[in-house]
């Protein structure tokens, strides 16, 4: 784990909607489903924690959707300037070794996914399935094309690709088969709705939990999601324990 | 070379910055970044005689210069603690403050009562949490009550005791008196500011509780001044905590009155904070001239 002010190698807009990625100089050697958390500058107390969307030898990728405080600050970035950089932080995916993996992501929970899918390339390989809200939420797909064996989008309202939710491009999914395991990021009720689907086909499947965080380390408690435990139910904390769960733990 | 060590109740630290509670978890996440022995002490997060689960979420909201926090005492309870986490630390060889966060009276003697048979060197109560519905605001905001807990747990205590005010009370000297009367060896002050905030998406409050407790640089001026009237009553020592973040706050601290000085909210966008900070109060004195902490502490004087 480090934690050190880094120089933000590019920041290019990446759908044609308020959605950013930013290249940072770090070498950070990120699990697949990790993440890390970064400083956004004046007038925020604390940093934002972003899913890990690529990483390579001298470079760190992140994606983000403008919404608040911290993500318009970030928006305003040029190449040159320096952020601080804490990561790689919390537990990722357990991909298969040698059997196939399905990724299943919406909206900027794609971003992690793709990661993920570049990381399952070298493993078992893997197939995605990528559900936006319309045309201008889109991106990532040729990156997506180049690592998994096969990839359906869809949009809420049809205006690219398939009119459709991601849940039933899933179910059509798993009904042809040949997954050993699910791995989901994205809303939380597109989860929920997802881990309902894979529960049926009794078929592993991690999901990715988010959460308000404070510390991003696992010393502070903010950021915790319900889970089943051996007596009952626990609070567990997104970044330390998490972000990615057993989906079957989880309570919604 | 100065000499940055501070006696609090007997206890010897080797230098004036400790973690605070609740920010520090039980010191395994920070250990990454610096060992808990290089800081005077840490202040692990507070203890009750079972685990909590805590709060439901969202338990943060970022304010402007600061947080709220609404995590509700979540913790494994104060077994958990001796056997699972207080080894580490002591292996460590950190001082080790433990914080007790009872849920009544009697939890908060039987965490005290558990903890005298462990090598843990102070003990922090807890009487001024707001984000619990039962103990913790009560006992803080009441001086009969806060004098009367302090005792109770003071009689039971075989190590040093600490006790943490809040600071929504009217008159904090008040408060310092009451627990100091009980019997409190040492007091740490402050606990954070009630506060909340509203989201504009959903028109309803950020924190599931709707308020939590506020913190971070935007505190450090009620801290301060809470520090410095506290000062004028007792002799006895203080941490001072409450938007500390660097060697600079944590310097004004020490000169409103405070003989240790804790650092919490700035450890999460700095996880370097309290040794940078130690680091800041030891070049300051060395440009200044101060061989110690004490005639540093000394060299403050209020005007008029």
């Amino acid at each position: 784990m480090i934690f050190k002010e880094v120089r933000i190698l590019d920041i290019e807009r990446i759908a044609a909607c308020d959605i950013y990625a930013i290249t940072l100089d770090a070498a950070l050697s990120p699990a697949a489903g990790q993440f890390l958390t970064v400083s956004c500058g004046e007038g925020t107390t604390l940093l934002r924690p972003f899913g890990v969307f690529d990483a390579g030898e001298d470079f760190v990728r992140f994606g983000f959707e403008v919404r608040g405080k911290g993500t318009t600050l970030l928006k305003q970035k040029r190449a040159g300037d320096t952020l601080k950089l804490l990561g790689p932080l919390g537990k990722g995916f357990t991909l298969p070794e040698t059997g196939k993996a399905l990724l299943v992501g919406g909206g900027i929970g794609v971003f992690p996914l793709y990661y993920t899918a570049k990381v399952a390339s070298q493993k078992g390989g893997c197939d995605a399935l990528l559900g936006f809200r319309s045309k201008d939420f889109v991106h990532t797909l040729p990156q997506f094309e180049a690592v998994c064996g096969h990839v359906s989008v869809c949009t809420d309202d049809g205006s690219f690709a398939r009119k459709a939710l991601v849940t039933e491009l899933l179910e059509e999914a798993l009904q042809k088969g040949g997954y050993e395991s699910v791995h989901i990021c994205g809303p939380l009720p597109m989860m929920r709705a997802c881990a309902d689907i894979t529960k049926r086909y009794g078929i592993k499947t991690e999901v990715s939990m988010e959460e308000r965080m404070g510390c991003g380390i696992g010393a502070c408690y903010a950021c915790v999601c319900k889970v089943l435990s051996s007596d009952g139910q626990t609070y567990k904390r997104v970044c330390k324990d998490g972000p990615v769960f057993d989906a079957e733990a989880i309570v919604w | 070379m100065v000499n940055m060590s501070v006696n609090i109740a007997g206890v010897t630290l080797k230098n004036p910055v400790l973690t605070v509670s609740g920010t520090y978890a039980f010191g395994r996440e920070y250990s990454e970044f610096y060992s808990p022995a290089s800081l005077g002490a840490v202040t692990i997060k507070g203890l009750s005689g079972k685990p909590r689960m805590g709060n439901p979420t969202p338990r943060i909201a970022e304010t402007p210069a600061g947080m709220l926090n609404s995590i509700g005492l979540q913790n494994p309870g104060v077994e958990h603690f001796i056997e699972h986490d207080l080894p580490f630390l002591k292996k460590q060889g950190a001082t080790v403050i433990a914080n007790i966060a009872g849920i009544d009276e009697d939890d908060y003697c039987f965490v005290a009562e558990k903890l005298n048979g462990t090598d843990v060197d102070l003990y922090e109560m807890n009487i001024s949490c707001p984000n619990v519905k039962e103990g913790g605001i009560a006992f803080g905001t009441r001086a009969d009550m806060a004098k009367r807990i302090t005792s109770l747990v003071k009689q039971v205590s075989k190590k040093p005791l600490i006790v943490k005010l809040s600071p929504n009370v009217t008159d904090i000297t008040e408060m310092a008196s009451a627990v100091l009367e009980g019997g409190a060896d040492a007091l740490s002050l402050i606990n954070t500011l009630l506060g909340m905030r509203i989201d504009l998406k959903t028109r309803r409050p950020i924190l599931s509780r709707n308020v939590g407790g506020l913190s971070g640089p935007c505190v450090l001026p009620v801290a301060l001044r809470m520090v410095w009237q506290v000062r004028q009553i007792t002799d006895k020592p203080i941490i001072g905590m409450g938007g500390v973040s660097d060697g600079d706050t944590a310097v004004e601290m020490l000169l409103a009155g405070a003989d240790a000085v804790g650092i919490g909210t700035a450890s999460f966008a700095n996880p370097l904070a309290p040794i940078e900070a130690v680091k800041g109060i030891e070049a300051y004195m060395e440009k200044n001239g101060f061989a110690d902490i004490a005639s540093l502490k000394a060299a403050f004087r209020a005007n008029g």
